[in-house]
């Protein structure tokens, strides 16, 4: 097992003791180098002191050359076990005696070297001179066995140390024993909780702090944590409807509001499947993207209709969101929710409602259609049935004349000419208001107009009223319109045939008609004369059916003429408008806006 | 010319018919009148049944038919008229009070040869009157082999 995975107990227990170990083991390595050093030198100071003694011992011998005495200075070595070999050199070099005396020569330096003490492979070695009164008198060479003085030191060293460190390795382990707990037992603790607050998803539960150490900042930044996770679970179960279910669609997780609007306690759903809430409100393949959606991690949205445990129905805004293993297949689903039952109860209101306004819009439309049937059926009676027996009355009173013409005098005549004159005026009347209810009932056939050509076309017809008149017509540039030309030459008609009737009473008529282009209205056209005119404070009745300012027998006229004129433009999207003084003239306006435009296309009578 | 063929007025108003008469006698047109109050008649007239089974006259050179009658209107008698393959070659006029579009159109739907809707004044209608019979009676060439 690599040593991250081992638990925490065992590493600190293997950190302490290695620890110790090592500082154990480097200490006696420093203590040991030390020692060695010591001993080095101190071996060199008492062999040297032994080489004092002995070269002190042995002047006499070398200043009497006797070789018996120098040898038995040199046999006191005996004492020193560890003094392997010795010997003396006279004054000239020569090997003086030996120690052991024994030993062939070969075994002893053949030549003085450099006075002092130096360590060789196995051994310490040196000169030492043999000095009395100031004068040389030869020199002491000593051999010091150091290798079996390090064997029994080294040996008593490493029983020593082992012993210390296998008291080190008990007390280590008794102290980490102990000393591991202080750790291990608040990251235990934490893990605990934390364990604790994911099973349960209580997040209301705090770590215990057991120390103000690191651990210690760990468990404060835990149980922060944990308050921030708090603070949003509820802020979210004060708003959503929050439930968990594991990849099967088992209940795992539900929050209040989910109980309280499924009408189910807490215990009733855990571990039921969430179709257990499913109204049958939504089609098989609904349900089918929206498992196929979260089965492949993906995020579903959407708004559903449960069932609560009362049977009754409620909406749900939803968002459903996948967790995933590392192998990218979920683990959980949790389904966030927000009550729509309302706005669903609303809309389904609304769409109630339009329904009806619907259901209204064609019941209305279905009594206009029948009303404008009976406008038809009504203006083809008026139409037959009332011109029939106008048509009768002119006839007979024609016929009655010729019968008569003999017989009766100028009253006679004259009744019967009003008989026929009004039968032909109410004729007049009839035909005028049948095109006025056909211009509002006619659909409008939009075509490009020249209004030039219109208005010189029906100036040309105008003749009969203005032969023998004297006329100024002035016309300004007209541009060409979208509109219904049969309609338009009904305006134009009116407009002239009413502006050359009325100025009939001037010796010089003009009349002006012009175009402006105005942002609000479009295309305003006019119609001006210096006519008889009229007064502004009657300038509403003009456009209105039968109105009349002028008696009949001052113009004659039927009074629908601009009536007309305001319908047919106000089905072109225009309007009507009229300016004048009496005796001064009139002007009048209509506008027909710039991009053609029809509006409704039934008007009544 | 052909002045042995007579004039078939479907009329169901008196009144329209006298005045009808009067134009025709203001302008002495000779062909002889032959009056139906409605369009059964008319029919009964053209196939020769009912009070008309008698007749051993050749067919009119000219039909006048008014649009709304009783029993069979003028649209029904024309539809058949012109389906006919014995009738469909008189000329027929609507002569009608109204100016209504639909009529308008379904009478040129059924093969009218004119439509005249009848002035309010006499005179203008006594114009009209004259100007029809002295068309189609008097100018105009019925297709050969029409007896």
């Amino acid at each position: 097992m690599p040593f991250r995975n081992i638990p925490i107990q065992r590493k600190l227990m293997v950190i302490i003791l290695l620890t110790s170990v090592v500082v154990m083991m480097l200490m006696r390595g420093a203590f040991f180098t030390y020692e060695f050093l010591t001993f080095r030198k101190t071996t060199v100071r008492q062999l040297s002191t032994l080489g004092e003694v002995i070269a002190a011992n042995s002047t006499a011998a070398l200043a009497f050359d006797n070789q018996d005495d120098a040898r038995e200075t040199l046999a006191a070595l005996g004492a020193e076990r560890h003094i392997m070999v010795a010997c003396l050199y006279d004054q000239q070099g020569k090997l003086f005696a030996k120690y052991p005396a024994g030993l062939s020569d070969a075994a002893f330096p053949a030549a003085l070297e450099n006075d002092g003490y130096r360590f060789e492979r196995a051994y310490l070695a040196g000169f030492q001179p043999v000095v009395q009164k100031g004068r040389r008198l030869g020199t002491l060479y000593l051999q010091f066995d150091t290798n079996s003085v390090l064997h029994e030191w080294l040996w008593g060293s490493i029983e020593i140390a082992i012993a210390a460190m296998a008291v080190v390795i008990l007390i280590a382990y008794a102290l980490s024993r102990t000393l591991q707990k202080q750790i291990s037992q608040p990251i235990l603790a934490l893990a605990e909780t934390a364990r604790a607050v994911s099973e349960r998803r209580d997040y209301s539960v705090r770590a215990t702090k057991l120390g103000h150490d690191e651990l210690g900042l760990l468990t404060d930044a835990f149980n922060q944590l944990l308050a921030q996770i708090h603070a949003q679970k509820t802020a979210l179960d004060e708003h959503a409807i929050v439930a968990i279910t594991d990849p099967r669609g088992r209940i795992t997780y539900v929050n209040d509001k989910f109980c309280a609007i499924s009408k189910y306690s807490r215990e009733e759903l855990i571990g039921q499947d969430h179709r257990l809430i499913n109204s049958g409100h939504h089609s098989k393949e609904f349900i089918r993207d929206l498992w196929t959606t979260i089965a492949q991690g993906r995020v579903w949205k959407g708004e559903i209709c449960n069932r609560a445990k009362d049977g009754s129905h409620y909406w749900v805004d939803t968002t459903i969101v996948p967790f995933l293993k590392p192998d990218g297949k979920p683990y959980e689903y949790v389904a966030i929710r927000a009550d729509i039952t309302e706005r669903k109860r609303a809309e389904e209101q609304i769409h109630l409602l339009n329904q009806e306004l619907e259901q209204r819009v064609i019941q209305r439309t279905a009594q206009l259609e029948a009303a404008n049937q009976e406008l038809e059926a009504f203006t083809y009676s008026v139409s037959h049935d009332l011109r029939a027996p106008l048509r009768h009355i002119d006839g007979f009173s024609e016929l009655l004349r010729k019968q008569v013409e003999s017989v009766t005098d100028d009253k006679g005549r004259h009744y019967i000419k009003t008989i026929s004159d009004s039968a032909k005026r109410l004729g007049r009347l009839i035909d005028e208001l049948l095109l006025f209810s056909r211009m509002g009932r006619s659909a409008l056939n939009q075509a490009r107009v020249d209004m030039r050509t219109q208005i010189d076309e029906i100036i040309r017809e105008l003749q009969p009223d203005t032969q023998g008149r004297q006329i100024q017509w002035q016309i300004g540039e007209l541009p060409a319109v979208q509109a219904d030309p049969v309609m338009l030459r009904q305006v134009w008609a009116n407009l002239l045939g009413n502006a050359v009737k009325y100025t009939r009473h001037r010796t010089s008529a003009r009349i002006e008609i012009a175009h402006r282009h105005d942002a609000a209205d479009g295309n305003v056209f006019h119609v001006r004369d210096n006519g008889a005119g009229f007064d502004m404070q009657y300038t509403d009745k003009l456009f209105g059916v039968f109105q009349r300012l002028h008696s009949a027998k001052e113009f004659e006229g039927t009074g629908i003429g601009l009536a007309n004129v305001r319908r047919i433009v106000q089905r072109h999207g225009g309007r009507t408008w009229a300016e004048g003084r009496v005796d001064e003239g009139a002007s009048f306006y209509f506008s027909l806006p710039s991009a053609a435009s029809s509006t409704r296309t039934t008007t009544t009578l | 010319m052909n002045p042995i063929h007579s004039i078939l007025l479907a009329e169901d108003s008196s009144s329209d018919v006298e005045l009808t008469l009067a134009a025709f006698a203001e302008h002495k047109l000779a062909n002889k009148i032959e009056v139906v109050d409605d369009g059964a008649e008319a029919l009964d007239y053209l196939y020769c049944r009912g009070k008309f089974k008698q007749r051993t006259t050749s067919n009119p050179a000219l039909i006048l038919l008014d649009l709304k009658m009783p029993k069979v209107d003028g649209l029904e008698v024309l539809r058949q008229i012109k389906q006919d393959a014995k009738l469909k070659s008189i000329p027929v006029v609507m002569l009608t009070s109204s100016r209504e579009e639909p009529d308008l159109q379904r009478s040129y739907q059924l093969g009218v040869n004119a439509y005249v809707v009848k002035p309010v004044e006499f005179q203008s209608f006594v114009d009209a009157v004259k100007q029809i019979g002295a068309f189609w009676v008097l100018y105009n060439e019925p297709p050969p082999g029409n007896a």
